[in-house]
């Protein structure tokens, strides 16, 4: 049996956090919009805080254990009613007047894709202010704050966090989950201040720049606050330190822990992070000689400019923009479609198939060909010093196989618009791992509005899907999840 | 332990002396059609390979070395890469080919690819295009079942080379001795190829036309001697039988021997049968629809395109009847997504091959179970029995493989200037022995576009593919150099 009135308490507590996250765009708005954005945030924000308090008071007695089932479901129901009730201020102040694309604002606000149905310049800036807001706030996980919610609510977080990182995570950080966790905001805080105060005291940036680009780069998000990117203020600076973020908040946030704890013996001898580097500086190398030769640009050094930032975007699946990469010679275009299927390290914010999950299929694909030559040979896989058992193996195989089955169902079901096929794989496979961009038509600019409403809202699947690793919103989908045994 | 080289050699050289004698059948060809300046390119072929092929049998001194696992990969590579050397000889000598172009359109031919960098097929003389889809025939078929037919007489347990050479995971042993298996295969094939030559025929083409477009058929090559495929005829009857045999060829031959000796109850228990045609069922109708919903033609001529089409594809053909390039997206997407899949095991297709697809949905729905349920055990099941884990992981590492050796070669192929959707599905139409892509590699476009050291490394491609990857990837390892290991 579902423990459904445990699940609604957590739900109703996530409502109500969206509900307070969204005053701070009231303010903003106060400021600088209309009566109509203030209204609307102002309303939406009282919504959540009645909906979310009410349905707290009403199931707060309930309490019990979450069997792993109720943990993939409350997981999956956070990022939807989230999304939901985020949706709220762009609908109600008729910026989007269409519910679906109200809806796609926001999923593409929590599963922090970055994308937009709407040219970003002109959305007012309380609105873009929450859609930064629920970067950040999907960026962590709402479900972090849950888990560190849960055990104030007597429930243990330990099968949540099962359900909500189902990616190989071979450190098992502390003992006590809500400790570990309080580790983890408290790294992802540190990173937003430190941000927040490299772009604001030393650029010329304002304070809502830099906190929309604060929160675009450490939540892997990558919204921006002009339509022309990052190129808008066309400073080394600024990038350097965005791409930092952005590659901070992609490595897997167990490694701050260990250097806190002084182990960065370990860290440095990690393979995730080693082989992440290798490929965020071979790509860049290779974009670097390909927009040289090509004479794109008319140094090496700009070519690897423009190039490691494209690539560290990519990578962390943040999706920042600095020049019209669309523009750029095919192969380099084609090198950073398959970093689409990298992603960042696990544990981290980043999205797609995740740099361990990489190695580990290489590593099976090489222990085929040493089977191939010694047949009766026994290897294991090993990743640093560490033997990965067999059915963890048998999870990413499996993992990958489902990855790309999606995007090929992705690319099927998009293709449904007509457009051409560049832009199509593209977009299957920008919007899966949560980055946003694509290529050809759609391009740099992650503006999805060429979809029809149907397929926005098979847009906005994709989105969660990518964001909850596909696993989690597919095993709702099965007859087996809701029998009762 | 070293390499046996006695029986390599003794392979090579039988092998020089079969494609030797397979390089006369030309000449009568040339002398029907009276090409007399041909005979000196098919001449100056035969004669030195057979003379070479002779002097090595007779000049390695024998030898009763056991032939083993590391010996097979080598001869089995060494045979596909001597043969298509020796099969680009001819186009060498009369035209003016180049020794990338030649060795491209031989590689494509022996792997029957189909694949071709010719611009204009009509100009060629008659022999040389016999010749050119006789290699698909010989191809077809695996030049090393030849091989294996003729290894019991060197007193060689051939059992090794099945192993490097089978495609597919599962291979029932039709009867104890290779020499009766491979006597077998080879009769159906016969079968195939004579029943299909006199439909044609039936249907008004020339007897050679007919030959030469059943050799790219039983085969799934997918060589045609015009330049517009097999769109020339634009006769529905030709467009039928040629759908019907493409789909035959890509069956499980030895489902053909069961069904000999206990009636067709083998096809209907076949899960790969059954899967395979449901895929092709359900792609030609939906493509069936999107055409017609497009406006593109008429129903009844929608579908008969879409099943050719979708049959071409999926066998790993790649004939055309219309430019599939300008359909809608869809359609295309459905083509690409029938690209990845291929023909059945044990057949002359290419592709992942449809076993391999089906067990991959087996073991993601595995994958779910135990994300469910981590303490149940759960089988992957085929069929009536259940797949032991040395299967599931072997497809698993292939399947991963070749998804890898896809995109990478993607990149690589790029690296020529051409979209990514050219250099995308140009590497997977080579890697799956398809022949057509997409954009740049259309069913209208040809490969002549490409630089010499890209149509080289294709070249490589196609034979990779042919020979599932492993074994020609195998020779690029260290470990298979390493005599201590």
């Amino acid at each position: 049996m579902l423990n459904w009135k445990v699940i609604f308490k957590i739900l109703s507590a996530i409502i109500f956090i969206v509900g307070i996250s969204m005053l701070p765009s009231w303010f903003v708005a106060f400021q600088s919009d209309g009566f109509l954005v203030q209204e609307a945030l102002l309303r939406s924000s009282l919504i959540c805080l009645l909906f979310g308090g009410g349905g707290y008071l009403l199931f707060r007695q309930s309490d019990g254990t979450l069997h792993l089932r109720d943990g993939y479901l409350v997981v999956a129901l956070s990022w939807i009613v989230a999304s939901l009730f985020g949706a709220l201020p762009y609908w109600l102040s008729s910026d989007l007047a269409h519910p679906i694309d109200a809806f796609f604002e926001s999923v593409a606000g929590f599963t922090t894709t970055g994308s937009t149905i709407r040219n970003v310049d002109l959305m007012p800036r309380g609105l873009l202010f929450w859609k930064a807001t629920s970067n950040w706030l999907g960026g962590m996980g709402i479900l972090v704050f849950a888990i560190s919610l849960l055990p104030a609510l007597g429930i243990n977080g330990q099968t949540i966090v099962r359900a909500e990182a189902p990616g190989p995570t071979f450190e098992k950080m502390t003992a006590r989950v809500s400790s570990s966790t309080k580790i983890l905001y408290g790294t992802y805080i540190t990173f937003t201040l430190l941000e927040f105060c490299l772009l604001y005291f030393f650029t010329e940036m304002d304070g809502f720049d830099s906190i929309i680009n604060t929160f675009g780069s450490v939540s892997t998000g990558g919204l921006f606050a002009h339509t022309k990117g990052l190129a808008f203020y066309d400073s080394i600076y600024i990038e350097t330190v965005i791409a930092l973020f952005c590659f901070l908040s992609s490595v897997s946030f167990l490694l701050y822990f260990l250097l806190l704890q002084g182990k960065w013996r370990e860290v440095l001898k990690n393979t995730e992070l080693r082989v992440f580097i290798l490929l965020i500086l071979g790509a860049s190398l290779l974009i670097a000689t390909n927009l040289f030769l090509t004479q794109t640009y008319d140094t090496w050094i700009s070519g690897f400019r423009h190039g490691f930032f494209q690539v560290v975007s990519f990578l962390s699946t943040s999706g920042y923009v600095i020049t019209d990469f669309t523009k750029w010679p095919h192969m380099s275009q084609t090198l950073l479609f398959l970093l689409l299927f990298v992603g960042g390290c696990a544990s981290s914010t980043s999205g797609s198939m995740k740099v361990i999950r990489i190695i580990v299929s290489f590593k099976i694909v090489g222990r085929m060909f040493f089977k191939r030559l010694h047949p009766s040979g026994i290897t294991a896989i090993k990743v640093g010093d560490k033997s990965i058992p067999a059915e963890t193996v048998s999870r990413i195989a499996s993992f990958m196989m489902l990855y790309f089955m999606v995007y090929i169902l992705s690319l099927a079901i998009l293709s449904l618009q007509n457009l051409d096929m560049e832009t199509t794989m593209g977009v299957a496979a920008g919007c899966l791992s949560n980055t946003g961009l694509g290529f050809g038509e759609m391009g740099a600019t992650g503006n999805y509005s060429m979809f029809n409403p149907g397929l926005r809202l098979y847009l906005c699947a994709m989105m969660l899907m990518g964001r909850l690793e596909i696993f989690t919103i597919f095993l709702l989908f099965t007859p087996t999840f809701w029998r009762n045994k | 332990m070293g390499f046996n080289r006695y029986a390599i050699f003794q392979m090579l050289g039988k092998v020089l002396i079969l494609t030797g004698i397979a390089t006369s059948v030309p000449i009568l060809v040339a002398k029907v059609y009276g090409e007399v300046e041909m005979y000196s390119a098919f001449y100056l072929t035969a004669i030195p390979s057979v003379l070479l092929g002779l002097l090595i049998q007779l000049g390695m001194p024998p030898s009763s070395k056991a032939i083993r696992i590391r010996d097979g990969f080598l001869v089995v590579a060494s045979v596909w890469i001597l043969v298509t050397l020796v099969g680009s000889m001819p186009f060498l000598l009369s035209t003016h080919m180049s020794f990338p172009d030649a060795f491209f359109e031989m590689a494509s031919g022996f792997s029957t690819t189909g694949a071709s960098i010719l611009t204009d097929i009509e100009s060629l003389p008659y022999s040389i295009l016999f010749w050119r889809s006789f290699t698909h025939w010989l191809g077809g078929l695996g030049i090393v079942i030849f091989a294996i037919a003729l290894m019991p007489q060197l007193n060689i347990g051939g059992y090794n080379i099945l192993r490097a050479e089978t495609p597919g995971p599962t291979y029932e042993k039709i009867s104890p001795k290779f020499k009766g298996q491979s006597r077998i295969l080879f009769f159906i094939y016969m079968g195939l190829t004579l029943s299909e030559t006199l439909l044609l025929r039936l249907g008004g083409l020339s007897w050679f036309d007919a030959l030469v477009h059943t050799f790219g058929t039983v085969a799934t090559g997918g060589f045609s001697t015009y330049n517009a495929s097999l769109g020339y005829f634009q006769s529905t009857y030709v467009s039928l039988i040629v759908t019907l045999f493409m789909v035959l060829s890509a069956l499980n031959f030895t489902l053909y021997y069961a069904s000999i000796k206990r009636g067709l109850n083998g096809f209907l228990k076949d899960s790969e049968f059954k899967f395979y045609l449901l895929v092709i069922l359900v792609a030609t109708l939906f493509i069936s629809v999107d055409l017609f919903r497009m406006n593109y033609y008429s129903y009844g001529i929608a579908l008969r395109e879409s099943a050719f089409q979708v049959a071409s594809i999926i066998t790993t053909t790649g004939y055309a009847t219309v430019n599939y390039d300008l359909w809608p997206t869809f359609s295309k997407a459905l083509l690409f997504g029938l690209m990845l899949v291929g023909g059945c095991s044990g057949s002359t297709g290419g592709g992942l091959k449809a076993i391999r697809a089906l067990i991959i949905l087996r073991f993601i729905r595995r994958g779910m179970i135990t994300r469910l349920h981590p303490n149940a055990v759960c089988s992957v099941r085929l069929g009536e029995r259940s797949l032991s884990g040395d299967v599931i992981t072997s497809v698993a590492a292939f399947s991963l493989l070749y998804i890898t050796t896809v995109l990478l070669s993607g990149l690589v192929i790029s690296g020529d200037g051409h979209n990514m959707v050219t250099s995308l599905t140009a590497a997977l139409a080579c890697v799956g022995n398809i022949g057509p892509g997409f954009s740049g590699v259309g069913p209208s476009m040809n490969y002549s576009v490409f630089s010499d050291p890209i149509k080289i490394f294709m070249a490589f491609l196609m034979l990779a593919g042919r020979l599932e990857l492993f074994t020609l990837f195998m020779l690029f390892t260290p470990r298979f150099w390493n005599r201590d290991r």
